[in-house]
This record gives structure tokens, C-alpha cells and sequence, in this order.
């Protein structure tokens, strides 16, 4: 599309007018707002959402809608917004060489360090989207950790997509979800439910907490603080350079000494800071933030 | 069962911001704690204020630890524009090479705030700074970047500058480089990479592969 050009929602009046300029100006709202990037190929699909939010909105035009974003006191609008334009794709037992990893090699870095018995451990699932990754991570730790009742585990998870963190509380999944989770642990830490899917046991579901956190925003993640492990998988490939950086920044001042933290297959820390020591175990690629340093 | 359920920190939307003040901010920026300097860096990026860009920027150039150094280079790449700009060009020519490269890093981010300041770069008395100067025109989205160029090739002494002028005129260098380009030689004869480099520029720049946005 070329500068200037308008787009209608439909033909006839009452159409929702978006410009070029608008797109760019909503674009640039969302980046302060959330860090993400649209890429221009995404324009058009973001284009229809917009039209479709205006309406529901019951905005004259693009300009007042705009306006409610910005300031409607609640954010409500704006954690919609979000809600639409977040890739919330994940599964059980994703990138499980990562969990292996932590099972086999991190924990028993981390807990040497521990001072005692009954010490806290903390990990921090963020993104955690639907939550597949926390409870993959929580029923790998209860299977396989021959610590676990050694330490009081903490698993923290958050997202800034408020839709997802509800359906994890919920923690219903279906066939598609569930495909690489061995059946033997579906069997103990699932309910099935007559419609098909799943349910996790209450006792899981109980002992993990879901909370809307904006990884950019450091008034969201400021008292986040002492973990020992987080992964953050899959969600800075849509960071431009700068949110990249900076979230490293976020990440390196959440963990304790001697902290870990689990990326994404396509994602390296090296070529974002130079904060974490690269460490390579027999089962993945980590990055660790020295124990020397606070 | 071991897992516990985690104490969140309560409703974000409501938690306040930590509770600090300019003025204690800027005291903690030279605290001789790592950690309180980072946190300080962080808070004080955050605030926008011109001021606190210019501290930030100050204490870059006397920063020893290197993780606080890259904070402050993080948080000052969010807060685009002239006060970053201007704060962090003097150090293009410093003897640090993570503070040098760093920078470079930073102003490369924001190409919009970088064009005001090209011609004072590209006439630096150091060669070092015009080298890194020129470094940041490749990736300048301005219409001005391969006269800029042009302009070196013509006039600087120093056949290193010239040299890098030339690499990056065959990456977004415009026909109009051409003749300033085939005329480079006469001015430092008998150096034979020179000549190479030349020929790659010319030859890239008559295929339409070094404008910018050419397929
Ligand atoms: C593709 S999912 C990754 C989920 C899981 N970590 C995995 O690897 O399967 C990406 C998630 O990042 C979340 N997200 C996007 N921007 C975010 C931000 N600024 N802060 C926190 N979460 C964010 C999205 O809502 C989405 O649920």
C-alpha cells in the first residue's frame, strides 16, 4: 500500500476508514506499549482487527478509537488489543530437551547452592501462554527431580495476554495440545472430561499461579525477584533489537547469582547482551548470569 | 507434593513504580555498588527526562564495571533521539573498544536522530571517529548518505577513512558516486586493495545492487 492510502472495512457509508498513517501511529502505540513489533507483512491482518475493534467499540472513526486507547483509565481496550495481536502457539512438552536439561544439569547447579533442606527454589515460566509450558515443567519436576522433596518449588508464570492466563487457570487442553505428553502422565495429572479434552487435577492446578505480566513494562516486573531458573521461549523472536536487550536487562536483574535462563531453539542470548555466560550442558544450551555477580 | 503455590507481588496495575527521586537517583548512579548503579540506570531511562539521559550518558564514559555499562547503553538505546545522540557521540573516539562499540550499537539504533550530526562526524580531526562515523551511515535511512560519502572520498587524506568509505558506498552508494568513485585512485595511487575495493563499488553501484531498496 502506498502512503496516503485508505482502506474501508466495507464499501457505502458508515465504513471504517484506516490510513497508512494510522496503522503506523497504532504500530508505534503498541511497540511503547508491549515491545512487540508488527512486521509490515502482518499490516493487513492487523488492519481487519482494528476495523473489527472500532466497531464493537462503537467509535465514529479510527481517530476516537485511538483516543480510547490511550485514555480509558482501565486499560481494558488496550489489554483487547493485546489479547488479538498475541501468537499464543504452544504444546506439552515443546522443546522438551530444554525441561531435560533443567531436570538433568541446571537443578543440580542450582541446588548446590541451596543452603538447606526446605529452601525455596524459584522458576519463572513467562511467556506461559495456556500454560502447557509450566505444567510440563512442574509435572516433569514431580516425575523425574530425585530432589523434589527437598525443596519448596515455586513455579511462577505470567503472560500479557489475560485470555490465555484464564484458560490456564482452567486447564482444559485437547488432543493437539496434549500429542507429546507420554500417556502414563496424562493418566495421573489429568481428569478427562466428557467433551474429549482434559482437565489438570486440582492439586496441580492449585499449587501453580498465573499472573499478567508485561515483560517491557518494569513496573510490572520489578518485584520480580531471586529466581534461580526462567525460560523464556519463543516470544523474543517477535522483539525488535532494543525490547531484546532490554528484556535481557529485566531477566539478568529477576535472577539470583548464578541464575539460569532457557530461550527459545531460535533465540541466543549472545546476540542480545553480553550479560550471561553461555553454558553448554549435555542437553541444551543455556544461558546463566554469573554467580559471582548481584 | 513440594510445589508451593507462589506469593505473587500483588495486582500489578496497582503496585507503584519503586519510590525513588530524581535527585537520589542520580546519587545512586555513581554508588559503588554494581547492582544499585544497574537499578539506577534502569529507573532514571525511565523517567525520559533530559537530564537523566545526560547523567546516563556521563556515567557511561567513566563506567569500569561492564555490566552497568551495558544497562546504561540498553536503557539510553530506548530513549531515542537528540539527547542520547549528543551525549553519546563524544565516545565514538574513546580508547574503551566496549564502550566504542557500544555506542556505535546504540546510535545505530536510531538512524533518525543520527542525520543532524553526520557532517560533524565525518570531519572529526580523529580518523578513528570518521571511521565509525561512516560505520553508522550504512544502515542510515537518508537520502543524503551516499553524497555524504561522495564528499569523503573527495577530501579526506586518510586512506583508511577513504577505504571505508568506499565499502559502504558498495552497499547504498547511487550512481551519482560513480565519477568521484573512478577518480579515487589518482589519489592514492599503487595501493592495490583500494583498486579492488573500487572495482567491487563501481561494478555493484552499476548493477543496481548498492542503492538501497534495489533487489
Ligand atoms: C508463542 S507463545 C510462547 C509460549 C511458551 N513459552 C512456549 O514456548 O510454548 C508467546 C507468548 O508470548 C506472550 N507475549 C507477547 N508479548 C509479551 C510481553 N511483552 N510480555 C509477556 N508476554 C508476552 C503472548 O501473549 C504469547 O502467549
Amino acid at each position: 500500500m502506498t502512503e496516503g492510502q485508505q482502506t474501508n472495512s466495507a464499501s457505502g457509508e458508515g465504513a471504517i476508514i484506516i490510513t497508512d498513517d494510522d496503522l503506523e501511529k497504532f504500530c508505534e502505540f503498541l511497540y511503547r506499549k508491549t515491545g512487540i513489533r508488527i512486521e509490515s507483512k502482518k499490516r493487513y491482518f492487523l488492519e481487519r482487527r482494528l476495523i473489527e475493534r472500532v466497531g464493537v467499540m462503537k467509535c465514529a472513526n479510527f481517530r476516537d478509537y485511538f483516543s480510547l486507547l490511550h485514555f480509558e483509565d482501565a486499560g481494558r481496550e488496550l489489554q483487547q488489543v493485546v489479547n488479538l495481536m498475541t501468537i499464543n502457539e504452544t504444546y506439552f512438552f515443546r522443546e522438551m530437551y530444554q525441561i531435560d536439561c533443567l531436570i538433568n544439569s541446571i537443578l543440580a547447579d542450582v541446588s548446590r547452592r541451596k543452603r538447606r533442606q526446605g529452601d525455596r527454589l524459584k522458576i519463572w515460566s513467562v511467556p506461559c501462554s495456556t500454560g502447557e509450558e509450566p505444567y510440563s515443567i512442574a509435572i516433569s519436576l514431580l516425575e523425574r527431580w530425585p530432589l523434589v522433596d527437598d525443596f519448596e518449588i515455586e513455579i511462577h508464570d505470567s503472560d500479557i495476554d489475560s485470555s490465555v492466563l484464564e484458560r490456564a487457570k482452567v486447564g482444559v487442553y485437547d488432543e493437539r495440545a496434549l500429542h507429546l505428553l507420554p500417556m502414563m502422565y496424562r493418566q495421573k495429572y489429568f481428569t478427562p472430561r466428557s467433551d474429549g479434552n482434559w482437565q489438570i487435577i486440582s492439586d496441580l492446578r492449585g499449587s501453580i499461579d498465573f499472573t499478567l505480566v508485561n515483560i517491557s513494562n518494569l513496573s510490572h516486573t520489578w518485584q520480580y525477584r531471586d529466581f534461580d531458573v526462567i525460560f523464556c521461549r519463543n516470544l523474543l523472536i517477535y522483539f525488535d533489537d532494543v525490547s531484546r536487550r532490554q528484556a535481557a536487562e529485566m531477566f539478568y536483574e529477576a535472577l539470583s547469582p548464578g541464575g539460569f535462563i532457557c530461550l527459545g531453539h531460535s533465540e541466543s542470548m549472545s546476540r542480545m547482551s553480553s550479560l550471561f555466560v553461555p553454558r553448554k550442558f549435555a542437553d541444551a544450551m543455556v544461558y546463566q548470569k554469573s554467580p559471582q555477580r548481584l | 507434593m513440594t510445589l508451593v503455590r507462589p506469593v505473587e507481588p500483588t495486582d500489578i496495575s496497582l503496585s507503584p513504580p519503586p519510590p525513588e527521586d530524581m535527585a537520589g537517583l542520580l546519587v545512586d548512579l555513581s554508588d559503588e555498588s554494581p547492582p544499585v548503579r544497574r537499578r539506577a540506570a534502569h529507573n532514571l531511562a525511565r523517567t525520559g527526562e533530559p537530564q537523566a539521559i545526560a547523567a546516563l550518558c556521563a556515567r557511561a564514559g567513566v563506567e569500569t564495571d561492564e555490566t552497568v555499562l551495558e544497562t546504561i547503553l540498553t536503557m539510553v538505546m530506548g530513549c531515542r533521539g537528540r539527547a542520547t545522540v549528543e551525549g553519546l557521540l563524544p565516545y565514538l573516539a574513546s580508547d574503551n573498544p566496549s564502550l566504542r562499540n557500544g555506542v556505535a550499537d546504540v546510535l545505530r539504533a536510531m538512524p533518525e536522530a543520527i542525520g543532524p550530526h553526520v557532517e560533524e562526524v565525518l570531519s572529526d580531526h580523529d580518523p578513528a571517529v570518521r571511521i565509525m562515523g561512516i560505520g553508522l551511515l550504512a544502515g542510515l535511512p537518508d537520502p543524503r548518505v551516499s553524497g555524504w560519502l561522495v564528499e569523503v572520498i573527495g577530501r579526506d587524506d586518510d586512506f583508511n577513512v577513504c577505504a571505508a568509505a568506499v565499502d559502504v558506498l558498495a552497499e547504498v552508494g547511487e550512481p551519482a558516486a560513480l565519477p568521484a568513485l573512478k577518480r579515487l585512485p589518482t589519489r592514492f595511487p599503487g595501493v592495490p586493495f583500494l583498486e579492488f575495493a573500487i572495482h567491487t563499488a563501481v561494478s555493484r553501484i552499476g548493477n543496481g545492487e548498492g542503492k538501497r531498496g534495489a533487489p
